[in-house]
Order: structure tokens, then C-alpha cells, then sequence
């Protein structure tokens, strides 16, 4: 074992841990300078007062966190020892990592400098990053790391046997209208939604303010309108607000897979896109945990499919961005393309052959009966006293509802294609997980007593990726699944990593 | 299989001690017109936990754990040893006082998806420890 001196970061990396934190924060900004808009009539002074003193506190925070950052690569582990307040120290072994992804934020380009996120499964379940490295550097970690797990393999690993020298690839590239048709049918605008979201509840009162302040009133404008132009104004309200994701979500689309290419080497898939900032995914092929193939209501329109290679995930992620650079999304496959890179992936799966069961009728039941019948009687508790509108609204709410349970019940699946399970489920698109028997971590059998009576079961494979449930099948399937998937994970040789 | 009355006693007397404390600061006469509903409430509450603790049950077999649980909604919760990432004895200060423990057993399915068989005597809970550990094929680093 090298007696290696704890090394710091490079000070650029305060840059990275501010970006980062502003990030985080990006979510209360609209809210806090909206709130300050409406409040305090015309006062910038005091909006860029409160602004700078918040950068100034972040920027500190950050420099405080790199003052107490130290790391040390040993010859099989990586020590880790950070913290403001509460120090503490992570190991990582090498043969632990599962994960190990570099990117490059836009601010590190002009230097070349990167971010290695490691990613390891095992209790201490957070993933590490070490910012502002160069990038050679960066690379030579990551070589070293994984000619470590190639030649030193645990006894919980199953030695590779490599069929036919396989050279570095490129699997596929992205064109742009390829990365702009994924954009308008997958909504990447959930950033930006996921943090408008506090700020929507305070919406009506901000846009009465704003409003106010420019001396409109609406409701005497909206009664003396016919109603059909209140309605058409509504209408085209409406249309912008979808129109506007639409844009924002095919920007964000541009932005993370640019130039978007997957690439095969050694095992290991590895993608890379980005627009400002360049971004690494890197995933070896036995570490693929469960694969998504997923087609939006949109996607189905255009006929295209995505693809998603999951590997574990490590415990909470604060941040809907740290969940998408953890995982190899292969967007817009063209229904061509897609079975032959499932078959690159999981090579017994043949996706086109697999036959899905559907589930019970009694899931349309039993969400009619605790879901559908309560939501729609509450909804009439919103007009009060008037009988009739109350039993249309009942009624109309009772019948959305359930023409969705219908449409997800229509979609539900279970599929069993020799090693791997096969899960659809969905609601206007459809959503297909393939998990191989040997990667699951536990199993639950969950059997309501309602369910026992009708010879149902739901069962719940986890896996260290996601839990894959399979609702209302019939009880025997149900036990013998699970007698198949614990006799195999518990006899066969192969690692689950 | 042993179940916990020492839990359950401590749950009966945080519920007990949350009720009265409940009713002690504000004693308008209108919530203590409502007060009588409180008696059957809770000797419906301690009287749904008393037989939700029957209800739970573990088995040990070679190369898994299962733990049964629920009153209406059955579950069977299987974890294989082998998908084991590390196993964990934790006693709270009243499994302390009546010699119990609580095994937890982690795997890569995540902290959600940990297994844990509350209400152990302590020697079953170590002794289980030591035969899962001792088992074969077991991914846990020593």
C-alpha cells in the first residue's frame, strides 16, 4: 500500500462547486425575485443588494468546502475527506466502483480541466466528485481504475471471457433533427418546471400584482367580453404555455446531446454529447442493471423509441440532472435501430418475440373503487349546492379517471423471455423494462386479502437500479416467479455488477 | 417465531402519552364534549397493534431470509444472502432495557428496500448475524 500524500483540489474548482450550488439554487431564484418584484413596487437596488449578498455567501460556502476537501488515490482505494462542519471520511474501493463518469462544465473548457463523479455501490451510498482535474489526469484515473477491476477480479465478479476482440466502436450517432424530434416528444423542460413549480401556487397572486401594477383589472375586461372570447383567449393561453415548453424543452434537448454519440469499447458503453458543456456517461456492460425502452405518446406518433441503459443508482439524488448523467439514454432510435441495439446490450433478449400477459381485470376494480369513486365524489364537495353540476362534474371526473385506468390497464404487461423479465406499462406511451433474473437484489410478494380471495398477487422485484412491480398477476405465477428468481439468484455463478 | 412485545408496549406508550398530552393544553369545552370518542379510539389503536404484531413472522433458510408482515396487506419480503451488502444489529433504548434487538439487513436495492426483523432476543439476533455472515457465496467484504 503506497503511502500517498492527501492531495487538494486545484483551486479552479471552487468555480465548480459554486456552479454547483447555484444550480441547486436555481429552483428558488424565480421565486425569490418574483417575490421581491411584486413586493417591493420598483426597488432594484435592493433586488441586486440581497442578489450579490447571496453570490457573495455561496462563493464563500464554496471556497470553505474546497479548503476541506482532500483526496488521496492509494492502490486500490480512493480516500475522500470533506465537510464543512462535520468532516467525514468516505472510502472507495476500487472494485466497489461502478460508476465512473467525467464532464466537462462550460467554465472548464477554455482550461481543459474536468469532473470525475465516481459512482460506487455499497452502504456508504453517495457518489463522490472530484472537481477541477486535468483532464489527462482525469483519464489516467479512470485507466487505472478499470485495469484494476479487469485484472484483479473478486470472487463476487465472474471473469470475462471475451468472445471476439472487440475494438472500439461507434454504436451510433444522434443527427439533429434526430436530438430536436426527441426534444418535442420528451419533455426535457422538466428543469425548468420542476422549479417553476413553487412559484406556480404564488402565480395568480403574482400575475395579479403584475397586472395591478400596470393598471389592468381584469375581471371588469373578462365580463364586459363575450364569453367566447374569454374562451378563445383561454384557448390561446393555453396553446402558448404548450408551445413554450415545447421550445424550452427542444433547447434543453440541444444542450445535453449535441453531437451525441455511443461509443463501444472493452465492455463498456460510453456516451457523449453536450453543447456547452461537454458530458461523459460511461456504463461497462455487465454493470447495466435494467434497460428502459421507452416511446412517449408523441414518440409514437413519430415512431421512435428511446432507450435508456440503467446501471445502480446510488441512494437519493437530490437533483433530476445528477439522475440523468448516471444513466446512457440513447434517444430517438428509429424502430429499425432500436431491437438491434437491445440485442447489443442484452444479447439472449429479442424484444419483437416477447409475448405479454396482461394483468387483471380486477386492477380496473380495485383503482375504481378506492381511487376513482372517492376522487370524483370529493370534486363534488367544490360546487356547493347546486345538485346537478355536482353530479355532472361527479360524473364527468369519475369518467376521465377512469378511461385513464382503462388506457393503463390496456398497456399493462408481463413478459418472460428466457432470462429476462419484461415489464409494459404506461398510459398513453409505453414504457418496457427488461430486467435479467440474475440481477435482482430482493424479492417481495405482496398479496392483500382482497387479492388472496381472487387468487391474485402482486410481486416486486428490486433491483439496484429500480423495482420492478408486477401488479394483480395470478398467485401461482406469482410464486413460481419467485421460486425461479431466487433459485437463480442464489445458484447461478454470475455477479450482479 | 417470537414477536416483539417489548415494541409494542413501547408503541402503546407513545401513543398514550401523545393522546393525553393532546388533550391537556387547550380544554375548550367543545373538545371535551369530543373528548368521550378518544376511550373506543384508542382501544381500536392498541387493539389494531397488539394482532398487527402478531401478524409478523421471519424465516431462516440456507441462502435467504424472509420476513412476513401486514394485517390485511400480506407481504413477504425475500432477501437472498448472497445480494447482501452488509448486515447491522441496532438496538433503541427500550430493546435495550428488555434485552431485544432489531437485525437489518442492507442490499443494493437501497435503503427503502433494507430488511430489518425487529424483536429479536439479542443472543438470536448476533447468533443470525454470525450464521448469515458465515454463509456461503456471500458478497460482504470481510
Amino acid at each position: 500500500m503506497s503511502n500517498n500524500p492527501w492531495r487538494r483540489l486545484s483551486p479552479f474548482a471552487i468555480v465548480y462547486f459554486t456552479g454547483r450550488t447555484l444550480g441547486q439554487l436555481v429552483g428558488a431564484v424565480p421565486l425569490m425575485a418574483l417575490g421581491l418584484l411584486a413586493i417591493a413596487q420598483s426597488d432594484w437596488q435592493s433586488l441586486v443588494i440581497y442578489g450579490g449578498a447571496g453570490a457573495l455567501l455561496v462563493v464563500l460556502f464554496a471556497t470553505l468546502f474546497f479548503l476541506n476537501f482532500y483526496y488521496v488515490q492509494q492502490d486500490d482505494r480512493f480516500l475522500i475527506r470533506k465537510g464543512v462542519l462535520s468532516t467525514n471520511l468516505t472510502e472507495v474501493p476500487f472494485s466497489k466502483i461502478q460508476n465512473l463518469n467525467i464532464k466537462q462544465p462550460f467554465y472548464f473548457r477554455p482550461l481543459d480541466l474536468v469532473v470525475l463523479t465516481i459512482d460506487s455501490a455499497g452502504s456508504s451510498q453517495a457518489e463522490v466528485e472530484i472537481a477541477a482535474l486535468r483532464s489527462a489526469d482525469a483519464n489516467r484515473i479512470k485507466a487505472e481504475v478499470m485495469a484494476f477491476q479487469r485484472a484483479a477480479p473478486t470472487a463476487a465478479i465472474k471473469v470475462e471471457t471475451a468472445p471476439n476482440a472487440e475494438m472500439a466502436c461507434l454504436l451510433l450517432r444522434r443527427s439533429f433533427s434526430d436530438i430536436i424530434i426527441h426534444g418535442f416528444t420528451n419533455n426535457r423542460a422538466w428543469l425548468l418546471l420542476a422549479f417553476l413549480a413553487p412559484v406556480a401556487g404564488q402565480l395568480d397572486e403574482l400575475l395579479l400584482a403584475l397586472f395591478a401594477r400596470f393598471e389592468l383589472d381584469l375581471e371588469q375586461w373578462f365580463a364586459a367580453q363575450s364569453l367566447l372570447l374569454v374562451l378563445l383567449v383561454f384557448v390561446a393561453a393555453v396553446v402558448g404555455v404548450f408551445v413554450l415548453i415545447s421550445i424550452l424543452s427542444v433547447l434543453g434537448s440541444v444542450v445535453a446531446l449535441f453531437h451525441y454519440r455511443l461509443l463501444f469499447d472493452k465492455q463498456v458503453y460510453t456516451r457523449k454529447s453536450g453543447l456547452l458543456s461537454r458530458y461523459e456517461v460511461q456504463i461497462k456492460r455487465s454493470r447495466v442493471q435494467t434497460l428502459k425502452y421507452m416511446q412517449t405518446g408523441l414518440d409514437l406518433l413519430f415512431d421512435r423509441i428511446n432507450l435508456v441503459l440503467e446501471p445502480f443508482s446510488s441512494g437519493s439524488q437530490d437533483n433530476h440532472k445528477s439522475r440523468f448523467m448516471q444513466k446512457i439514454l440513447v434517444p430517438s432510435l428509429t424502430a429499425q435501430e432500436a431491437p438491434g441495439l437491445v440485442g447489443h446490450i442484452y444479447p439472449q433478449l429479442d424484444i419483437k418475440q416477447v409475448i405479454f400477459r396482461a394483468i387483471s381485470r380486477y386492477y380496473i376494480w380495485q383503482k375504481m373503487l378506492f381511487g376513482a369513486v372517492p376522487v370524483a365524489l370529493l370534486s363534488t364537495a367544490l360546487v356547493h349546492g347546486q345538485p346537478l353540476l355536482q353530479s355532472i362534474l361527479g360524473l364527468t371526473v369519475f369518467c376521465a379517471l377512469m378511461l385513464l385506468v382503462w388506457l393503463r390497464w390496456m398497456r399493462y404487461g408481463v413478459g418472460i423471455c428466457g432470462d429476462y423479465i419484461v415489464m409494459r406499462s404506461g398510459l398513453l406511451g409505453v414504457v418496457i423494462i427488461c430486467l435479467p433474473v440474475h440481477k435482482v437484489q430482493q424479492v417481495k410478494f405482496l398479496q392483500s386479502l382482497f387479492l388472496r380471495r381472487r387468487g391474485l398477487a402482486s410481486l416486486q422485484l428490486v433491483a439496484s437500479s429500480r423495482t420492478v412491480t408486477l401488479p394483480f398477476i395470478p398467485a401461482e405465477l406469482a410464486e413460481q416467479l419467485l421460486d425461479r428468481v431466487l433459485a437463480e439468484v442464489e445458484n447461478s455463478e454470475s455477479s450482479w455488477m | 417465531m417470537l414477536i416483539l412485545w417489548g415494541n409494542l408496549l413501547f408503541f402503546a406508550g407513545t401513543m398514550t402519552v401523545g393522546l393525553w398530552w393532546l388533550m391537556l393544553p387547550d380544554p375548550s369545552p367543545q373538545l371535551l364534549s369530543y373528548s368521550w370518542l378518544l376511550l373506543p379510539l384508542w382501544g381500536l389503536l392498541m387493539a389494531y397493534l397488539v394482532f398487527s404484531y402478531r401478524c409478523i413472522g421471519y424465516v431462516v433458510r440456507e441462502q435467504d431470509i424472509g420476513l412476513y408482515s401486514g394485517v390485511v396487506f400480506r407481504r413477504l419480503v425475500v432477501q437472498p444472502y448472497t445480494r447482501l451488502q452488509h448486515v447491522e444489529i441496532s438496538r433503541g433504548p427500550l430493546e435495550r432495557l428488555w434485552g431485544l434487538a432489531t437485525i437489518k439487513l442492507f442490499s443494493a436495492g437501497g435503503a427503502l428496500h433494507s430488511l430489518a426483523v425487529p424483536g429479536l432476543d439479542l443472543g438470536t439476533a448476533e447468533a443470525l448475524r454470525e450464521y448469515i455472515l458465515r454463509s456461503r457465496g456471500l458478497a460482504i467484504e470481510q
